[in-house]
């Protein structure tokens, strides 16, 4: 529920400044691992080869992540690194010596960390007891997978728990926030991707104060605080170590104070490296040169989202009594939210003209057997694999999460060589009728079903899909009582077509757990259900 | 709480501002069911926007953007005080051009409608230029439940519409189903029939118009035109939120007014056809963002309002509005995509548009986080 106009206008009356306090944080282990790594991801980058490609963009995101949410230093992130890249060795082959030297500095600076707490979420922990003492109402800025970073700074035996209401993940949730005193936000004032934030906090701020957190070398976007009233001018804020600014803000005459407070050293630098350089800039240039379309996550589980262009309408189930049109094509983030259903029919891309019936059919077959020949051996049918050509990093845990039941997708191999030799070890061959009764391997019509479930069957055009979204919407309209009831149990789920609706098949509610901004996505992965781990890549 | 006390309202918990103390509006304000309280500044601002927006529609087109702190009736406020300088302007009113309304209706059921192939109206499929489909039906005023159907002896050539009765309804006196009635009202006589659907160009008498006394406690010194207040107008358009119709009602619903005469909601003193069963003439026009259609047949409105981005940039690329002024009122709290989308358009318009410092000087300055810019294009 939106807060009254008035609410926010008195506010904003009341305040003669708003005030940012900016802590900048500075540490010499996590300064040697967040340059090394980045030296990483830059070299690699130029890489040719998709696995340098791929190792660059997980170490981005892995990086950016440190970067922008208090995580704990402790060895998952020795270990995260290690399962990334390997041996050293192996390292140096693939890549020469000099990633391997980049490589052991990231690896000496990561086993150093767990001996010290991350400064950054001792400086929220202290922000957060200083600002309780103060009677202040405090809420935090941060993306719903950081929350339980913010949670967990927190000392149970001392500190009262944050509460749901203390967190603000979305533009959406700030838009209905009403009036409070302090906001805490981690990493700098992006527009989108890691560590993004509306615009609005600058804009229309609905808070007395900013206490930002940020390592050190990591600026605000000079944009930031867009308003297309008034157009971006010289980047405000403070300069000089620790600086107190007034500045008459562009913005109709809201007033900001800017305070600028450093602690912690960064002293080593590698030798031809600036002291402090903005990671989150060097990535957004980097992947600025590649193709990619701007995208909006919708979140439709713990671990998957699907990924649309910019004015997109989906097909989409409003469970709120009292909307007009339960069932209807809506946009991400404008009348798309939180707590709808989006609807994806399993249509057939071989045959046009019918939806199929069953969800993970095929893999039933296939994931039985993988099931079978894990349990009975693992680790010769690891060596099987690699020796057919599925030479994937992590094989083993890639394998476990394939043998899971189909739910959002169908989990398997991302590609299609990858599936086929898959199936080809497990010995799933032979063929098998399709749509028009011509005989088809096997191995195809899986790969079809596990393309079909990630919402890749567009073959037939444009035009024919619109058809079939127009029919659909007609029969869902009449099945509203049926689906609403469905959908009481709060999860997502499956419900047949009526027979003699003129189209046969099955359609999947998938409940709308977060709409995020901010992601540059290939045009191949746009539409289609990603894993979240696989997502974090696209983020501005 | 009584007019008499709203400047003394601590007990209330508002504590009026400076701002508030200067306000001539004889009228209290409540939002999203909260307290009655003197009417804010920031609604004064915005009703005020509207008020002295420039009426001629000879100038040059203008086009403005307001943008808020927050998610507010702010367009729906902006359109009212737009309503209240039209009913002060004797030229607003669709009475002079209804019997050309009603010919070009005609002529669209005639010509297009009543052959369409299509089994349900679509205009962007048909491309038939039109925006909604033409039923041939109309009401007459004085006995509006007589329904008539425009008649196939129509002359478009000589701009003469025949409307006939359906036939059956009554017997002669022989004992006989009367066959069908035509009718052959000329221009002075055409306000009695009116579009099925649609709005009555005027009433008859005074019974069933607007009363001034809300409008003129929300401006003090607006002039009104008696006749308006009996007479239709669709110069005046409100494009509503991206939701739609109801997204856009019931944040006007949200809204409240209280006058010495009685409470009303902004959805009822924008006289917005369909919103009002009370009133049957309507002074605004409704524009669904949504579906994209008109809830009435409007030549070429002379000012648009438009609620949200979504709605202002659809208004500025619909081939309806190319020469209407356009006021976007759109809140900061939404994605960059969408800020961004605005900026450029705003940025692409000034190739042929110049800021209008002109208009900002006549306006009261604005609250603060309220921001405002006007473009006036170069030549008109």
């Amino acid at each position: 529920m939106p807060v009254a106009a008035s609410q926010v206008f008195d506010f904003i009356e009341q305040q003669a400044t708003v005030a940012i306090e900016r802590h900048e944080i500075g540490s010499t282990a996590f300064g040697a691992l967040r340059r090394s790594l980045r030296k990483i991801v830059v070299t690699l980058r130029d890489s040719d080869t998709q696995d340098a490609l791929d190792i660059s963009d997980r170490l981005r995101a892995l990086l950016s992540e440190w970067l922008t949410v208090p995580v704990p230093f402790d060895s998952s992130m020795l270990d995260t690194l290690r399962e990334l890249l390997g041996a050293t060795e192996g390292v140096q082959s693939r890549w020469g010596l000099d990633i391997r030297t980049l490589y052991e500095l990231a690896l000496c600076a990561a086993a150093e960390l767990p001996s010290i707490e991350n400064p950054v979420r001792e400086a929220i922990r202290l922000a957060i007891r200083e600002q309780r003492s103060l009677g202040q109402t405090l809420k935090v800025y941060c993306s719903r997978r950081a929350r339980l970073h913010f949670e967990s700074v927190l000392v149970p035996t001392e500190d009262p728990p944050l509460l749901e209401i203390a967190f603000l993940h979305s533009v959406r949730d700030y838009r209905e926030t009403a009036p409070f005193d302090v906001l805490i936000k981690v990493g700098p004032l992006r527009a989108r991707g890691w560590s993004s934030a509306p615009d609005a906090l600058l804009t229309a701020p609905r808070f007395r104060k900013l206490l930002q957190i940020v390592w050190s070398g990591c600026s605000d976007e000079p944009d930031f605080g867009y308003d297309p009233v008034s157009p971006p001018t010289d980047s405000q804020g403070a300069s000089g170590s620790t600086a107190a600014t007034n500045s008459g803000s562009r913005r109709g005459q809201i007033i900001w104070t800017t305070r600028l407070v450093r602690s912690g050293q960064d002293t080593g630098a590698l030798p031809g490296d600036a002291a402090e350089l903005d990671e989150l800039r060097v990535f957004r240039e980097m992947i600025q040169q590649r193709e990619k379309r701007t995208a909006t996550l919708v979140q439709v589980d713990e671990e998957h989202a699907i990924l649309y262009p910019p004015h997109s309408l989906v097909l989409s189930f409003d469970p709120d009594p009292a909307s007009r049109e339960p069932i209807d094509r809506r946009m991400p983030s404008e009348t798309l939210f939180e707590g709808m259903y989006l609807i994806r029919p399993l249509v057939d891309d071989v045959d046009f003209g019918g939806v199929r019936a069953e969800h993970g059919h095929y893999s039933q077959i296939w994931k039985s057997k993988l099931k079978l020949e894990w349990r009975a051996n693992a680790a010769g049918l690891i060596a099987r694999l690699r020796t057919a050509g599925l030479n994937l990093q992590h094989l083993s845990s890639a394998i476990q999460h394939w043998c899971k039941p189909p739910s959002t997708v169908i989990h398997a191999p991302q590609q299609m060589k990858h599936f086929e030799v898959l199936l080809r070890v497990l010995e799933v061959d032979g063929d098998a009728p399709n749509n028009r009764n011509q005989k088809t391997p096997l191995w195809k019509l899986a790969w079809n079903e596990v393309r079909r479930s990630r919402g890749e069957a567009i073959q037939f055009g444009v035009q024919e899909q619109e058809i079939v979204e127009e029919q659909l919407l007609n029969i869902l309209r009449k099945l509203v009582p049926q689906i609403r009831e469905r959908a009481m149990t709060g999860g997502g789920f499956h419900l047949a077509i009526p027979p003699g609706s003129g189209i046969t098949g099955d359609l999947l509610f998938l409940r709308v757990s977060g709409i995020e901004e901010g992601f540059r996505v290939p045009e191949t992965d746009l539409k289609v259900v990603r894993e979240l781990s696989m997502v974090d890549q696209w983020r501005d | 709480m009584t007019r008499g006390q709203r400047f003394n309202n601590r007990a209330f918990g508002h504590v009026p501002n400076d701002f508030e103390v200067f306000l001539q509006m004889n009228a209290l304000f409540s939002e999203r069911n909260q307290e009655w309280r003197p009417v804010p500044f920031w609604v004064d601002f915005l009703i005020r926007l509207g008020y002295r927006w420039p009426a001629s529609t000879m100038g040059p087109r203008r086009i403005a953007l307001l943008s808020m702190p927050c998610d507010s009736a702010a367009a729906e406020l902006v359109a009212l005080g737009a309503m209240i300088r039209d009913l002060g302007n004797s030229n607003a009113n669709d009475v002079p051009g209804h019997y050309d309304a009603l010919m070009r209706y005609a002529s669209q059921y005639l010509e297009h409608c009543r052959g369409c192939d299509l089994p349900e109206c679509d205009p962007a499929a048909k491309r038939c230029g039109y925006v909604a489909k033409a039923t041939g039906r109309l009401r007459y005023s004085p006995s509006p439940r007589k329904v008539y159907t425009v008649s196939g002896s129509t002359d478009l050539a000589n701009g003469r519409i025949a409307l006939e009765t359906p036939a059956g309804r009554t017997r002669s006196r022989s004992g006989e189903m009367n066959g069908p009635v035509t009718s052959w009202p000329n221009a002075e006589h055409a306000t009695n029939w009116h579009i099925e659907n649609e709005p009555p160009p005027q009433l008859a008498s005074t019974e069933g118009a607007l009363s001034e006394g809300p409008y003129r406690q929300i401006i003090t010194e607006a002039e009104i035109h008696s006749n308006n207040l009996r007479r239709s107008y669709s110069g005046l358009c409100l494009a509503g939120r991206a939701g739609g119709e109801g997204a856009t009602r019931e944040i006007c619903k949200s809204v409240r007014f209280q006058f010495s005469g009685g409470e009303y909601s902004l959805s009822d003193v924008l006289t917005i056809h369909s919103w009002s069963m009370a009133v049957p003439i309507s002074r605004v026009i409704f524009y669904n963002a949504r579906t994209e259609k008109f809830d009435r047949y409007t030549p070429q409105p002379s000012l648009v309002i438009a609620d949200g981005d979504t709605s202002f940039l659809k208004v500025l690329g619909g081939s309806e509005f190319q020469r209407s002024d356009v006021i976007g009122v759109i809140h900061r709290v939404v994605e960059r995509d969408r800020l961004e989308a605005l900026g450029n358009q705003m940025l692409g318009l000034q190739q042929w548009y110049a800021e209008d410092t002109e208009i900002l000087g006549r306006l009261p300055a604005a609250p603060r986080a309220i921001g405002l810019s006007i473009l006036k294009r170069r030549t008109p």
